[in-house]
């Protein structure tokens, strides 16, 4: 498996923004079932004459990959991003204008703005980018479709420099509708309790996470030392046999890996197959973090957990916002990013310091 | 060591055919499947489309669907009817097979019809998780049984043409051995508000590359092809080699693309050069030529640009399908692919007068009889997502 080192990265999440190497210290809390992102000031990084016409989700994902691009001295080889539901907010827009407008000329704004690769193909008009574009909506394997074809691109030498990023958002009506299938929980808690009541559902949320991945070696840098995805297991054997496979081909022991950094969203219905796997695999001392209580449940939420990954292994501790279960002594150099979206994607991510 | 990538199998669902021969019977006989709406349901439809000629309840027949029928939306069903067509079963457990699908639309056409409804209560939530884009993707890998890599992209017009190319990338690269790459969008009130509201639909039939076009339309379809890596595909099956793909992004506005085709011209150019050919090598170009104003100039002059004064006959098979938004550039996947197999170019229908800023007229008359060695065929997408593939008779 190719080696990738993450140069750079940019979020905008519930839990705000990496400014500095503090970010995750205090958790953020919200007494609600749906978490929005904290809108850092736009117009630090995106020019106000573009800012004004932007929809939201455009500004957070733009914001993210400036963030990420401001210290980068050439331009990236390629852009390549994912979103499990794109452009929510434009898409409903547009279509309530259709139902509405019965036939009438509408304005276009909102249709143009609904399409699925918008924040892919501004980053590239932006900053006059022509390489390699790539767009992925592929529920919870958006992001990771995304990662993989970047590995590819640096494998096949195409791209030494890859732009990376992934974005989600969540609207009143997706919310709304979601709602009647009991995706969220039923009764209004704090994110910080998210995994201590046992019941169906889960936390909306939504944000963007943008990272520069080189193929040119850094010692000081996180590597991602592989991806991998898998769709519907049989059963927890074929969760374990696709750990395997991963790991034979990422090269890295699994005694090597220090902390799992698992998807678990407080559902009483798919949280036991992260159980199930940490006892399969890990002995009971090894460590777990949790992360989506601080970002919420979203397609793309393993890009917020793979900038909470690089933040670990920079600082060389964990952030205080992270429970923590094992054996909390070890340093940390290897982590394990394990998510599952209801039992249908499935993803692992290794990253690490060499 | 990087391995050969074969075609072995195509399938298609759209206006002018709902399977390969009778797509090829329509190629061949120049009749464009372009005609009236009768399955859509919308007001002010004086417009032509390049609508499929059957009704969900047919089309689930055809996908062999017979229950929850009413979760299934049109782009699924389409796509579960291409993808079939292109998929040989396998015996063999070892190899390791992916889907990547694309579309745009996904699940629009069940979610315009209930948004409304759904926005006051809860009564259709058998439906709420079908109104994505991977929806699509997902009930297509359950009926094919592909487990190992699911991806679906998004990337405008340009989607399905990138999703054949990633898929090669894959095989070339030893991830996966085989692939079924494709898309499936299909016709919806929302695309077609849209594309309404932009002012780019022609009221008649549209004229790629004719100066007199006046804007594209709109179709719907889904188109796949079964991609093997040389190791483990069947000679007798091969239809035709991808030999090269490229993609660029024009990086000059949302929805035109720009006046000198640099995007265009930078796919081109990367294809050529993945291929490893030279631009007289190539026999036929299938562009995107959708019949906007914008596009076909800016198209036309990026192929002045990279083939220079030996331009290789050249057609766009819109005036046939429609323009089917993410399935188009597997739709004219499959146009090249049957170029190369049964040595003909299509016409480019509905031309009469020449561009003036352009040197070359598109081929008017289907050239029957005619070697094709090396196909391009070129797709471009808002956002000026790019995209080139370059397909080649199996030698």
């Amino acid at each position: 498996m190719m080696k990738a080192y993450i140069t750079s990265f940019g979020i905008v999440s519930p839990q705000g923004s990496p400014i500095n190497d503090s970010w995750l210290d205090e958790m953020i809390l919200y007494h609600t079932s749906l978490i929005r992102c904290i809108e850092p000031d736009f117009k630090e990084l995106i020019p106000p004459i573009y800012l004004r016409k932007m929809p939201r989700i455009l500004k957070i994902g733009l914001y993210a990959a400036m963030m990420c691009l401001r210290n980068q001295t050439s331009q990236p080889d390629a852009i390549t991003t994912g979103t499990g539901f794109g452009c929510l907010e434009e898409l409903e827009k547009f279509l309530a204008q259709v139902i509405e407008s019965n036939g009438k000329i509408m304005f276009p704004t909102s249709f143009i703005h609904s399409t699925n690769n918008l924040v892919g193909s501004q980053i590239a008009m932006m900053t006059k980018n022509n390489n390699y574009n790539m767009n992925y909506v592929h529920r919870s394997f958006s992001f990771e479709n995304a990662l993989t074809d970047t590995m590819l691109l640096l494998e096949e030498k195409q791209a030494i420099n890859v732009l990376t990023g992934c974005i989600d958002e969540i609207t009143d009506y997706h919310f709304k509708v979601y709602g009647y299938l009991d995706f969220w929980k039923a009764s209004i808690i704090c994110n910080k309790e998210l995994y201590s009541i046992d019941t169906k559902g889960t936390i909306a949320g939504e944000g963007s996470a943008f990272f520069n991945i080189s193929s040119e070696y850094s010692s000081e840098n996180p590597i991602i030392n592989g991806v991998h995805t898998f769709y519907k297991p049989d059963n927890h054997e074929e969760i374990n046999q696709n750990f395997e496979l991963f790991l034979n081909s990422s090269e890295i022991q699994k005694n090597k890996i220090d902390l799992l950094l698992l998807g678990k969203n407080g559902d009483q219905q798919f949280d036991s197959i992260y159980d199930n796997f940490a006892t399969d695999n890990f002995s009971s001392n090894i460590q777990i973090a949790l992360y989506k209580k601080l970002c919420g449940e979203y397609h793309t939420s393993t890009g917020f957990a793979l900038g909470v990954a690089c933040t670990i292994l920079k600082n060389r501790k964990i952030p205080a916002s992270l429970v923590v279960s094992g054996n909390s002594k070890k340093e940390i150099r290897n982590i394990l990013i394990y998510n599952q979206y209801r039992n249908t994607e499935h993803s692992f991510i290794l990253i690490g310091m060499e | 060591m990087l391995r050969r990538v074969f075609v072995t199998g195509i399938g298609i669902i759209c206006a002018p055919g709902q399977d390969v021969p009778s797509f090829l019977d329509s190629l061949l006989n120049s009749k464009t499947g372009i005609g009236c709406l009768q399955h859509l349901d919308i007001t002010n439809n004086q417009r032509p489309f390049g609508e499929v000629k059957f009704s969900n309840v047919a089309l689930a027949q055809m996908a062999g669907i017979s229950e929850d029928i009413e979760t299934y939306s049109r782009t699924t069903l389409l796509g579960i009817i291409a993808a079939q067509e292109a998929f040989n079963k396998l015996s063999n457990k070892n190899i390791r097979s992916g889907l990547i699908s694309a579309t745009t639309v996904g699940g629009m056409p069940l979610n315009e019809i209930h948004y409304q409804e759904q926005l006051q209560k809860n009564i259709h939530s058998n439906l709420i998780e079908t109104y994505d884009c991977a929806d699509s993707t997902e009930r297509i890998a359950d009926i094919l049984k592909i487990k190992h890599y699911l991806a679906t992209i998004s990337t405008a017009c340009s989607s399905s043409a990138n999703a054949i190319m990633n898929g090669a990338r894959m095989i070339r690269h030893n991830k996966l051995d085989r692939v079924i790459a494709g898309g499936t969008d299909a016709l919806t009130r929302f695309t077609i508000n849209g594309f309404n509201a932009l002012e780019i639909l022609d009221s008649t039939p549209c004229k790629p590359f004719d100066a007199n076009r006046k804007g594209l339309t709109l179709g719907e379809g889904a188109a796949f092809l079964q991609l093997e890596a040389e190791d483990i595909a069947d000679p007798e099956k091969i239809l035709c080699e991808i030999k090269g793909y490229g993609n660029a992004n024009d990086a000059f506005h949302t929805t035109a693309s720009s006046p000198d085709g640099n995007g265009a011209f930078l796919a081109i150019k990367k294809a050529l050069e993945s291929a490893n050919l030279q631009p007289d090598e190539i026999s036929y170009i299938n562009a995107h030529g959708t019949g906007t104003e914008v596009n076909d100039l800016s198209e036309g002059k990026a192929v002045m640009m990279a083939f220079g004064a030996k331009i290789p006959p050249l057609s766009s098979t819109k005036a046939f399908t429609g323009h089917t938004l993410a399935a188009a550039g597997a739709v004219e996947a499959v146009v090249s692919i049957l170029a190369i197999k049964n040595n003909f170019i299509p016409a480019n229908l509905n031309f009469s007068e020449r561009i003036h800023e352009l040197s070359f007229d598109p081929v008017i008359k289907c050239l029957k009889n005619q070697p094709v060695r090396h196909v391009m065929s070129n797709s471009f997408g808002f956002g000026g997502n790019n995209t080139s593939l370059i397909f080649s008779r199996f030698e």
